[in-house]
């Protein structure tokens, strides 16, 4: 996996896992891989992992299980919840590019509905 | 938590030209760090100091609160290049030097990263490539259970797949409390592992920053590196 | 860790002292086949010698050669440990690693000296029970010499021995002594003179310098050293090693402070890449 060099990478990894959870990678309630097999894949810093892991605990999208490791949570709400989050933050990103683009929001919608035909 | 390497105001001349001048640097425990900086900045200079092996400096240097040169060195591990081995040493007999004289040596952790790296003990020194030899050096300088790790410029001059496997094996084999300082003149391939950076320019830290920090204002490692030396060419 | 540096310098210097072994006994073989094969015989002085007389002449002939060849490759040796940077890592004190260093040196010559006296004795018995003429010889002369065995020449002779052990160390001492210094001084002197023959001609001109500082010391030194010591040995009169025995270690112990002290402050391993 590719990070973006200048985002934070405890942001990037949260990003990740987000989207293995809601893509069904990592269903709910499976385990998900060790803090250092997350580092070593991703090579990035056992902390960094570490950091990201424990916001998504206090997030709730994971639980701990002492001594077992990180579980995804069972909660369909949150995991609507959270899917629905990375789709704000796509659209967000597309309508961003194509005002960018001197596309405004009106045209958007022709656009799109032209593309998808 | 307590600093594990204290370093103040540290001053090192030699030849009449001063190599290092006011040197201040805390490294705490658990940490990743890379020292930047050109060829010639003193990176490898600050690194024997630490070490031990480089004399005659103004200033104090201490590890875990203690100046000793020989207790330092007995928490130390530094990537030490060989160069006190003949050519012609087979790999099998430097790995008998470090088990008998490094009372931290682990011969566990030595054979699992031996088979990682796929070194071969019956290799004679002078039969290894640059690469090869990388790996060597790495391995033998993680089987020791140190508090501070040194490497001095593990990546120079060789090639993509000797240094993935140098990095994944800095990530699965550093233990949650020891400290790695890596010294390197290129930024982007480690970038991604760093919790912090220590720059070294005109003859001193030039900044000490947390990786996160940096990327938190926008900017990626390698830029943040590239303005500070930037600055000096305009 | 003093005990385990010290085995493995050891061992390392024994590898040494075990190759000059080798050549010198292959050199008293060879010499001695081929002055037989050549011209059928050895003179030694007037004396015409068999064969297990002239190899017992060459062994002892080479075992000075190559005593003089030993002490110079560990005096080599010496040198090039104290700036291996693969052994300065080694968590020891500096102080312990060059008393380590330099104590393995002595001991390697020890070692090489009883190697040395096992192989001249069998020669000696070699021809001593293969060749009549030599067997005789050395019973008349050994007769005609009334050889007693008393305390007092035991004493002389375990004397000299410190005496010479003394002497080596004293001199590995001496030459780390220039090592380190002119190597202080030229750290002193400005970087800007890169050419190498330019520095190795300093060095050497530091070097005359110091030997010159060194006589002058040690002169202006023995008036102090020999007016107490003289009253202390005029009741010990008949051991008249005991006063240079004494005086070399008082050198001795010198020089191990002022190296001690150069080695610690600025003495560094060698950086190679």
């Amino acid at each position: 996996m590719e990070f973006k060099d200048n985002i934070p990478i405890y942001l990037q990894i949260k990003q990740y896992l987000y989207r293995q959870i809601v893509t069904g990678e990592l269903k709910p309630g499976q385990k998900i891989p060790s803090v250092r097999e997350l580092a070593v894949q991703l090579t990035v810093n056992v902390n960094t992992v570490q950091r990201a892991l424990q916001q998504m605990n206090v997030e709730g999208i994971l639980y701990t299980k002492r001594g077992e490791g990180n579980f995804v949570t069972e909660d369909t709400d949150l995991l609507e919840k959270t899917k629905q989050e990375l789709i704000d933050d796509e659209l967000n990103k597309f309508v961003q590019s194509m005002n960018d683009l001197g596309v405004s929001n009106d045209q958007i919608h022709d656009i799109l509905s032209a593309y998808l035909k | 938590m307590s600093n594990l390497l204290e370093i103040e105001n540290l001053t090192y001349r030699k030849n009449l030209k001063v190599i290092l001048k006011d040197i201040n640097l805390n490294l705490k425990h658990g940490k990743i760090v890379a020292l930047l900086g050109e060829n010639g900045a003193g990176k490898t200079t600050l690194m024997r100091i630490i070490a031990g092996i480089n004399k005659n400096f103004r200033g104090m240097v201490a590890i875990d609160g203690v100046q000793s040169v020989a207790d330092r060195k007995r928490v130390i591990s530094f990537s030490d290049s060989l160069s006190g081995f003949k050519e012609s040493t087979k790999v099998a007999k430097i790995i008998n030097f470090y088990e008998y004289l490094y009372d931290d040596f682990d011969k566990n952790k030595f054979k699992q990263l031996q088979k990682f790296m796929r070194l071969n003990e019956n290799l004679r020194l002078s039969e290894m490539s640059k690469g090869m030899r990388e790996k060597l050096i790495i391995a033998l300088t993680f089987s020791r259970q140190a508090e501070l790790y040194l490497l001095d410029e593990p990546f120079s001059g060789i090639d993509a797949m000797a240094r993935k496997k140098i990095i994944s094996s800095i990530i699965l084999w550093k233990a949650d409390e020891a400290t790695i300082l890596i010294s390197d003149h290129f930024v982007n391939e480690i970038a991604s592992m760093l919790d912090e950076v220590v720059v070294v320019k005109d003859k001193t830290i030039y900044c000490h920053k947390s990786t996160e920090e940096i990327r938190e204002n926008n900017q990626s490692i390698e830029e943040f590196y590239e303005n500070i030396y930037g600055e000096g060419d305009e | 860790m003093f005990g385990r540096l010290f085995a493995t310098l050891f061992t390392r210097k024994i590898k040494k002292a075990n190759y000059v072994l080798l050549v010198q006994l292959i050199a008293a073989i060879a010499i001695t086949v081929l002055s037989f094969t050549t011209s059928g015989h050895v003179y030694f002085g007037r004396q015409d010698l068999g064969v297990f007389p002239s190899f017992f002449m060459f062994v002892l002939f080479f075992s000075f050669i190559a005593a003089l060849a030993l002490y110079c490759i560990t005096c080599n040796e010496n040198e090039a440990i104290n700036v291996n940077q693969s052994l300065r890592l080694l968590p020891i004190s500096d102080s312990k690693y060059y008393l380590d260093n330099i104590f393995t040196s002595i001991a390697t010559l020890a070692y090489f000296a009883c190697i040395e006296a096992i192989g001249i004795g069998i020669s000696f018995l070699l021809a001593f029970q293969f060749d009549g003429t030599f067997h005789s010889e050395v019973m008349t002369s050994y007769e005609k010499s009334s050889f007693v065995f008393n305390v007092e020449d035991f004493i002389v002779v375990i004397q000299s021995l410190i005496l010479l052990v003394l002497f080596c160390l004293l001199f590995y001492l001496m030459l780390s002594f220039l090592n380190f210094s002119s190597q202080a001084i030229i750290s002193f002197l400005p970087g800007s003179i890169k050419n190498k023959s330019l520095l190795g001609f300093i060095r050497v001109f530091l070097v005359f310098i110091l030997i010159w500082a060194l006589v002058k010391g040690i002169q202006a030194l023995t008036p102090i050293f020999d007016a107490p010591f003289a009253v202390f040995f005029q009741s010990t009169s008949s051991n008249d090693l005991l006063e240079p025995i004494s005086i070399f270690i008082c050198f001795d112990l010198l020089f191990i402070a002022i190296n001690l002290f150069l080695f610690n402050q600025y003495i560094e391993p060698k950086e190679k890449k």
